[in-house]
């Protein structure tokens, strides 16, 4: 949103990146008619060929046939990215791979919690831009394919 | 054997035994003389091309006397001279003609009436060229890449040069400044001059820029705006930098001398004859192109404390979009040349001890430098050698200037690991002075992705130092000197042939200090460019569009160093793109803001509209008439423009019986919020939205717009529901309950079809087109008389040695019945596509707006239209809508409507 910010508009931005939050969480942004709330970009690490970002936008169809053309071009492993209310499509992603191609591929998860940064735009000329730091949920999938021996044992 | 001739040999004829010599002759005679005759006829009719036997004859010859077989030539060139057609003039050889001097002067007659960028050669190799706003522009690249760069702005990097793009520097002091300007904006819209979050130079500003104290009405356009960062010490007198398109840039250059009230212009000078010393004639000629060696044009108010300076060519901007933009900049720009603090005071003490004694006490670097010009005047041939190295003198006697730059470069090297130039705090601005960019190019062209060996450090992102944008490049002689001492590409590809250069040592940890020792040796010192990098933060959110989509750097750096910089980017990946790239990034982006320069309520977007007016009916009319579409029958009122006046008029006429022509576009941000907030937040479910009920909403909506002059227009944008895809100049339509009910039944319903309207006008077109026929064989006598009249006029000018092209003027004048025939094309015109006397009514469904630019957008994965609405319309609409804010458009070319969905952003 690009509005004023209320405790209203809050809830809608982080619909996108994390579901509800605690009052306190809320609380800590800066509520006034100063600022809106502007988002910046999170970190990506890895820029590989292997890494699917996946976002709440993006249809779940089209997550999985790209990873499976990457399977397909020869990886044997590829990394599956979530943040916040993507961490739910993410791991959809993976399971239903690991379901599809039932003892062909294993996957192994890693959570953290990662560092967004929000910018305060100023609405009126007595002040100056500000940031503030909150932090949400990621998750890593590292889907893999189980060796051929491993199936037929 | 049975019928001889001859009486001797058994024949019938006797032939008598002698002849008399002169009835024989005499006999012949008339015989030969009417052979030759008959000869001669033959030839003399039709052209001496057409005495060649068919299989000789040759395309070519018609314009290439020299194909025809020699005998015939002279007669054929003499013929064609007659006819008209100019006689060959002979084109100086290509060796002649390429020669540098002559190359360099054809290229500046071609530059008289549009300025060209310093990119100019290599874009027009590459791009189809437009003239536009002065100057000649790349519009779309000849390889069809048009979707690649869509990719490029999304996913890796599109380029563009943005030079256009006019400058204006205003010295003044500040409160003067910050004053004067304010009449000129308006605080409702946004951040003005004097906000604090721009007062200190670390961020760009955007605004509006409307005509003294006019303001919602008189729009002149959309403005980036710079303060200079000043060096610790807050003094006085401050800089501003004014960025503007080229189509507003005099009208707001003249309301700027109006403001501060600023005396004549005073014309720039020459530049002193000892810079120029240095160069060969061709360098020098190559710089006054680019009006590098001209001071700049000035206005002084009179009591001389504010001044405007003319920046106009003299600085270049690129524009980077898309992620990869922060990698390929961080590969390219090398801060490394004197980063190290020892190292650059190792060079001066080798160098420049007793200089640096002899003028201990330096005021200002402007000062510094142009004390160095006169010492070089003098005689010391190492100090004119090291005058150009323009850094060295500068730094050394600026020490805030000097610390700023460690720690703009310690900055540069530690943001290596980011991803994205969405990452930066937005509009920030980052001044580094780099080295040539030619040094560390890569050898073929590669594509640079973030390296994610390089670890990320977020602290660098949120707080900056306050010194990250003081830079050198605000001092005219710095901006000079750097342009002045900068190789020309020839030198430098020698100095490269003699390997003084080792290409690619970009690869790996580059050590400069190296490189500059190893210059220095060979008697070679390096240029450095102070530049300036200013974020633009794209997307910042995620519900409108992707973050971050659209963000990327501008680089701002002086003159002359256009295609270094162009070239090195270029060999990084970076992909370029002309204004229809461009155009195609602002229309994905969706924001209707940023398509102003052009908005309809200034004078710049209604030249353009004007243009694209013209430009769309003449392509109508070059049409048969079978082919053209019948606007009248598909109820299209102005098929080629949004007529936005009459639209006003039908939709605010039951409110102001006076009405005023003049219409403004909505910018104020509190109520383009209120209205974004009772469109795009209260029908969905659970709609206890942003300051409670929807009753609520509305009762704060109509607060704010009660007052409110309603010959206003509304910014919007639609997304089409299910098929079609606006174009420009669609219709914006109000659905009817029974169109609602449809396509809550029938999913696969589309929407509805336009009745076929009656073309009333086809009887007269009928009537007008025979009268015309009547008529113009009535006048044939006439044009056949001034026809001939003119053949001989020609004929006898010819004789006289008059010019051709003067001939060929004289055939173009005017015939007798041309402006018969004008007169009833304009007739004609008029009856296919009357004047639009309303437009609210003009077909089935009752017209809210129109589309100004529609197109399939590549990022949303539909159609979108990005047009506007006026007020009483919208909060028509409003009323109307009980579920979704839908809405119906319909293009011109088309009797289908589509389901559309609205958005104000």
């Amino acid at each position: 949103m690009n509005g004023v910010i209320s405790s209203n508009n809050f809830q809608m931005a982080d619909s996108e990146a994390g579901g509800a939050k605690p009052d306190s969480f809320i609380k800590k942004r800066k509520p006034s008619s100063d600022y809106a709330l502007k988002k910046r970009v999170p970190h990506r690490n890895s820029h590989r060929k292997n890494d699917v970002y996946v976002t709440s936008k993006s249809t779940s169809q089209s997550q999985l046939a790209l990873c499976e053309k990457l399977f397909d071009s020869g990886e044997s492993e590829i990394f599956i990215y979530g943040l916040g209310s993507a961490v739910c499509p993410a791991i959809n992603i993976a399971l239903q791979l690991k379901e599809k191609y039932p003892r062909v591929y294993e996957v192994s998860v890693e959570t953290s919690t990662v560092d967004i940064v929000d910018d305060l735009e100023p609405l009126v000329d007595q002040v100056d831009y500000e940031t503030q730091t909150r932090q949400n949920s990621a998750v890593r999938i590292r889907v893999y394919r189980i060796q051929p021996e491993t199936v037929k044992s | 054997m049975a019928n001889q001739f001859d009486a001797a040999l058994g024949g019938s004829i006797q032939i008598p035994g002698h002849i008399s010599t002169a009835v024989f002759a005499q006999a012949r005679c008339q015989e030969i003389e009417a052979l030759n005759n008959a000869l001669e006829q033959a030839q003399k009719g039709g052209l001496i091309f057409q005495r060649l036997p068919k299989a000789m004859r040759r395309r070519v010859m018609s314009h290439h006397s020299k194909r025809m077989p020699r005998r015939l030539r002279e007669a054929h060139t003499k013929q064609l001279e007659k006819n008209g057609v100019p006689p060959k003039t002979k084109c100086p050889s290509r060796k002649y003609r390429r020669r540098p001097q002559n190359l360099l002067l054809e290229y500046n007659r071609r530059q008289r009436n549009f300025i060209w960028l310093e990119t100019h050669i290599w874009h027009a190799k590459r791009f189809h060229m437009t003239e536009k706003w002065g100057y000649k522009l790349a519009r779309f690249p000849n390889a069809k890449t048009f979707r690649a760069c869509y990719r490029a702005s999304a996913n890796h990097c599109l380029l563009q040069d943005i030079s256009y793009y006019c400058c204006m520097e205003i010295k003044g002091p500040e409160i003067e400044l910050i004053e004067g300007l304010k009449k000129h904006v308006s605080s409702a819209v946004g951040l003005t001059f004097g906000a604090q979050a721009f007062i200190s130079g670390c961020k760009e500003g955007h605004t509006t820029f409307y005509y003294k104290d006019k303001f919602p009405f008189g729009a002149v356009g959309a403005v980036q705006f710079l303060w200079k960062a000043e060096n610790g010490s807050s003094t006085e007198q401050r800089i501003l930098w004014l960025w503007t398109h080229p189509s507003i840039y005099n009208e707001v250059k003249n309301c700027l001398i109006e403001t501060f009230a600023l005396g004549e212009e005073m014309l720039p000078e020459k530049l002193s004859e000892d810079v120029g010393s240095q160069f060969s004639m061709v360098e020098i000629k190559k710089l006054e192109a680019h009006c590098v060696l001209e001071a700049y044009p000035k206005y002084i108010s009179s009591d001389n404390r504010i001044c405007l300076i003319l920046l106009k060519d003299k600085l270049n901007r690129f524009r980077l979009t898309g992620p990869l933009s922060h990698s390929i900049l961080v590969d390219t720009l090398n801060v490394t040349s004197f980063a190290e603090k020892d190292k650059l005071f190792d060079i001066f003490e080798t160098e420049d001890v007793e200089f640096l004694n002899s003028d201990s006490d330096f005021e200002s670097p402007e000062d510094t430098i142009a004390q160095r010009e006169d010492a070089d005047v003098n005689d010391n041939k190492r100090i004119s050698s090291d005058s150009e190295m323009w850094w060295k003198t500068y730094y050394r006697s600026n020490e805030v200037a000097q610390k700023a730059h460690f720690l703009q470069a310690d900055f540069w090297r530690a943001i290596r690991g980011s991803y994205s130039a969405s990452q930066f705090p937005p509009h920030q601005v980052v001044a580094l002075t780099v080295l040539d960019p030619r040094y560390q190019l890569p050898s073929k062209r590669v594509k640079i992705v973030p390296d994610s060996k390089v670890p990320f450090q977020p602290e660098r992102h949120t707080s900056l130092f306050k010194s990250i944008s003081i830079s050198p490049i605000w001092s005219s002689e710095v901006r000079m000197a750097t342009c002045t001492s900068k190789l020309s590409q020839s030198e430098w590809e020698k100095h490269r042939a003699q390997k003084v250069l080792v290409p690619g040592i970009s690869e790996g940890e580059i050590n400069c200090a190296k490189t500059l020792n190893l210059e220095k040796s060979n008697g070679f010192e390096p240029s450095c460019i102070p530049i300036l990098l200013v974020q633009r933060p794209g997307s910042q959110d995620s519900q409108q569009k992707r973050l971050g989509f659209s963000s990327g750097w501008d680089i701002i750096f002086p003159a002359g160093w256009a295609m270094p910089f162009w070239i090195a980017l270029i060999f990084r990946g970076a992909k370029p793109g002309g204004l229809k790239e461009a155009s195609m990034v602002q229309f994905e982006t969706g924001s209707v803001t940023l398509t102003e320069p052009f908005a309809p309520d200034t004078a710049a977007g209604k030249t353009e509209a004007e243009a694209n007016r013209r430009e769309r009916e003449q392509q109508h009319f070059r049409l048969p008439p079978n082919k053209r579409p019948n606007f009248i029958k598909f109820g299209i009122a102005s098929p080629f423009s949004c007529c936005w006046d009459i639209l006003l008029n039908d939709w605010c006429q039951n409110k102001h019986k006076d009405i005023d022509a003049s219409f403004y576009v909505l910018r104020e941000k509190v109520k383009l919020d209120a209205l974004k907030c009772i469109i795009n937040n209260s029908f969905k479910s659970g709609s206890n939205v942003n300051g409670g009920t929807r009753a609520d909403q509305i009762s704060h909506f109509s607060s704010l717009f009660s007052n409110m002059n309603h010959n206003c227009l509304i910014p919007v944008r639609i997304e089409s529901v299910k098929r079609g895809c606006p174009a420009d100049c669609a219709l914006i339509c109000i659905p009817s309950s029974d169109d609602i009910l449809h396509s809550k039944e029938n999913s696969a319903w589309e929407g509805p079809v336009e009745p076929i309207h009656n073309d009333n006008k086809s009887d007269q077109r009928k009537t007008l087109r025979n009268q015309h026929k009547k008529e113009l064989r009535r006048l044939r006598k006439q044009r056949v008389l001034s026809n001939n009249k003119l053949k001989k006029q020609m004929d006898m000018l010819l004789e006289k040695g008059e010019s051709i092209s003067h001939l060929i003027s004289l055939k173009k004048e005017k015939t007798p019945t041309k402006d018969f025939v004008d007169k009833h094309a304009e007739e004609m015109k008029l009856l296919w596509i009357p004047e639009p006397k309303t437009i609210k009514d003009s077909c089935s469904r009752t017209v809210v707006g129109f589309v100004c630019k529609g197109d399939f957008s590549f990022s949303e994965a539909h159609g979108v239209g990005l047009g506007y609405v006026p007020l009483p319309a919208l909060v028509h609409l409003i009323n109307t809508w009980t579920e979704k804010p839908l809405v119906l458009f319909r293009n011109p070319n088309s009797l289908q409507y589509y389901y559309a969905v609205l958005k104000i952003f």
